[in-house]
């Protein structure tokens, strides 16, 4: 009996996925021709069919047990299906026009899901849904790969044709673009270690219950978050500064980003007081409280914000934009990207027809090489973002 | 601990005790006002006219020297046919198809 009971269940999943997948396939690709619609119009009706019996077995089940207002009651949405799908799949066949109106086979989908109440359904809804985010992230990637290493003059989709190294070596043999490399790995590296070192300090003061002007200094931060004073302030007071065309003024704006100060303050606040205390009796400084003790349980938080940061700084185009006019010498990598593509092709192919025909390629090795740099930190950071990019939200 | 009347510890006293933790801010409210507090200074020009960038020694200087007019540039914009169609852009994206 339970097993029977299993494979009606199995078999009834597997009528709604496949008419589900029919019903999508049909609704996103308008060229099948008629007899492939014809066909997959007759498996659709057969599927339903089999559901429709099932659904009506359900129905003299539950009546003749416990009455049909009991039935009502709880399958409000099979039992409206099953008046409504004789007249859509009559009208679908009759009037292709009319074929969007199965998609009230969704009405069933409860009914059928219901009955597999456990862990495993999710978990495999979970996984297909998962399956097809990563798809959506890692075609567009391979299709990037593959151009970048194949011979131009071809339709590439995600696999690469013709093995051609012309458009990598040239971007790799560049020396403008390996000093704008080295330049943004200098803002990277340097303005990392600034904003999470001032971050970091920052953020004990605010995590202490019993600082004066906690509430004050709150405020003076999220002020910062919420309000900003424009692009034309900005770039008056970087050239007030004197830090216009120079590498400093693509560091220096961006050193505080409230949100990871907050993700901090929340984790320090989760770090039990009595060990600062006792480190305090021993004779310790704040400073030496806060470098030798605090920052050390913290590790995970501030290597999860040192990782954001720094995705931060590398792809930061905005400083670039702004604050650099003249000096070429300092592009970083995205700004430079930027100023590549906007050449002119023509007046690149009277200079070097060689590289217009490569131009694709050579685009897309460009985009490449600058993914390389965050793609070989991430592995290493992996282990703390697995576990504590929200153990400091709790305490908020 | 010496308690002030409320029960809480006074003022005086946390100042006392955590006063050297002040320290730990200078880094960040360093960049912060430089960066972010003396750029919204530069929001007065909501409420001047143009300034005459060409003929003043500086920006900054060009910006000061500009004469007020009040929420004229706010009239401006709020009676362009643009900013209601913009508004609503930003509301909800679909709302002109």
């Amino acid at each position: 009996m339970k097993d029977s009971k299993k494979h009606i269940r199995r078999f009834l999943l597997c009528c709604l996925f496949v008419s589900l997948f029919i019903l999508f396939v049909e609704g996103i690709d308008k060229r099948f021709t008629v007899k492939a619609r014809g066909g997959m119009d007759i498996l659709f009706a057969v599927l339903w069919l089999c559901m429709e019996a099932e659904a009506v077995w359900r129905i003299r089940r539950i009546t003749a047990k416990e009455g049909f207002a009991e039935y009502i009651k709880f399958n409000k949405g099979e039992f409206v299906y099953l008046l409504l799908s004789c007249i859509t799949l009559i009208l679908s066949f009759a009037a292709p026009d009319l074929a969007w109106g199965r998609w009230i086979i969704l009405l069933k989908m409860p009914n059928i899901l219901r009955r597999y109440n456990d862990e495993n359904v999710f978990q495999t809804i979970a996984k297909i849904i998962a399956v097809f985010l990563i798809a959506f992230f890692i075609i567009p990637f391979l299709n990037v790969l593959a151009n970048a290493i194949s011979a131009p003059g071809q339709i590439i989709n995600i696999t690469p044709k013709k093995i051609d190294w012309f458009a990598m070596h040239y971007v790799v043999t560049d020396k403008a673009f390996l000093r704008s490399f080295g330049i943004s790995v200098f803002v990277t590296v340097v303005g990392t270690a600034i904003s999470v070192l001032s971050m970091a300090m920052a953020a004990y003061p605010l995590s202490k219950p019993d600082m004066p002007l906690k509430k004050t200094m709150m405020m003076f931060f999220m002020i910062v978050m919420l309000f900003s004073g424009g692009i034309a302030p900005n770039i008056l007071v970087v050239n007030a500064l004197g830090l216009m065309d120079t590498v400093w003024a693509l560091i220096f704006p961006s050193v505080v980003m409230v949100y990871y100060l907050l993700l901090l303050k929340g984790f320090y606040e989760s770090i039990p007081l009595e060990l600062e205390e006792s480190a305090k009796l021993d004779g310790a400084s704040n400073m030496q409280v806060l470098f030798k003790i605090v920052i050390p349980m913290a590790a995970p938080m501030i290597a999860t914000v040192s990782f954001f940061t720094a995705i931060t700084y590398w792809n930061n185009i905005n400083n670039s934009i702004l604050y650099i006019s003249t000096n070429r010498d300092i592009y970083p990598v995205p700004m430079y990207i930027k100023n590549f593509l906007g050449q002119n092709p023509m007046e690149i192919a009277m200079n070097n027809p060689t590289l217009l025909t490569y131009w694709d390629g050579i685009k897309r090795s460009y985009v490449l090489m600058s993914i390389v740099p965050i793609a070989c930190v991430y592995p290493l950071i992996f282990k703390y973002l697995k576990n504590d990019i929200s153990a400091g939200a709790v305490k908020g | 601990m010496k308690k002030a009347k409320n029960g809480k510890v006074s003022l005086r006293r946390q100042i006392k005790q955590n006063g050297n933790l002040f320290l730990f801010y200078i880094p960040a409210v360093v960049f912060a006002v430089l960066f972010s507090y003396v750029p919204m200074l530069g929001l007065v020009m909501a409420f001047k006219e143009n300034p005459n960038l060409l003929g003043s020694p500086s920006a900054i200087q060009g910006i000061l020297d500009a004469d007020w007019v009040g929420l004229e540039n706010f009239k401006k914009i709020f009676s362009r046919p643009e900013f209601l169609h913009a508004l609503r852009n930003t509301h909800e994206t679909h709302e002109r198809q």
